[in-house]
């Protein structure tokens, strides 16, 4: 039941991600992407990280929220304006090259190493080390980074009031 | 899900996420293809987080969520300045949106 659930969402996770680059309407994308970062959510849960899943459920969904209809209805952009797009072609080219030999890879991977993966991460997973909690880590070792990420935020809400504000 | 197959997946949202961000214009979807690339970065660190039993990975996961927070509201703001301007979401000759 746990593998059948766990399949499901990483197949929900990649096709989200999959509609999200390939609908020509963006809100239409919106939406595969929305299915996309629940399926993560979910699957980070099911690895034991709740806080992380919560966050990122809550972080980028809402993230992505504000992104897309801020921009479509606020702006009022019109239906054509938001289907009439070029596709770049010398980025298909690349996205091709990147994906083909990737998936090849993957692939390969999987069928060769299954195995020995699953072996070490068995091995890992039963030795006597003791998982701390993030909180601790966070107010620990992690404690300047916090701070400096409380700096990124207020660069990013001066950098966001800079770029949209009207001109006169 | 083995470790294997969470590293696939990564690297299928990663490769999926870097197509859309190489193809598309669309500042929208330009976002989500980042999102998608930061998806896959999330499910590794919180593979490896279990893996060795170290909440550092999850803590790391909720910087990439703080980073993406912050490029969505840059992002907001260019993509506000671009279709004032030249009333496209295409980020084609962004570079010439005088702030």
């Amino acid at each position: 039941m746990m593998a059948l659930l766990t399949w499901t969402l990483a197949i929900t996770a990649l096709l989200g991600a999959f509609l999200a680059i390939v609908r020509k309407n963006p809100i239409r994308g919106a939406v595969g992407q929305f299915a996309s970062i629940l399926a993560v959510a979910g699957l980070l849960a099911l690895q034991g990280s709740e806080l992380a899943a919560v966050t990122l459920a809550i972080g980028f969904g809402s993230a992505l929220c504000v992104f897309a209809l801020t921009v479509v209805m606020l702006l009022d952009v019109p239906e054509t304006e938001r289907e009439q797009e070029r596709v770049s072609r010398p980025g298909v080219v690349l996205s091709l090259f990147l994906l083909a030999p990737l998936t090849a890879l993957c692939c390969g991977a999987f069928m060769s190493a299954e195995e020995d993966m699953n072996r070490i991460s068995t091995e890992l997973a039963e030795s006597n080390l003791e998982r701390s909690a993030p909180g601790d880590v966070l107010a620990g070792s992690w404690i300047y980074a916090f701070e400096a990420a409380s700096f990124l935020f207020l660069a990013g809400i001066v950098a966001t009031l800079f770029l949209a504000r009207r001109r006169s | 899900m083995s470790l294997l197959a969470t590293e696939v997946l990564a690297l299928l949202m990663l490769a999926t996420g870097a197509s859309g961000f190489l193809m598309r214009r669309n500042a929208i979807v330009l976002f989500m293809s980042l999102q998608s690339m930061m998806c896959g970065a999330c499910l590794l660190f919180a593979a490896y987080a279990r893996l060795h039993r170290d909440a550092s990975g999850e803590v790391a996961i909720l910087f990439v969520i703080a980073m993406a927070l912050v490029q969505s509201s840059v992002g907001l703001g260019l993509a506000i300045a671009n279709f004032r301007s030249k009333r496209r979401l295409d980020v084609d000759g962004t570079e010439e949106v005088s702030p």
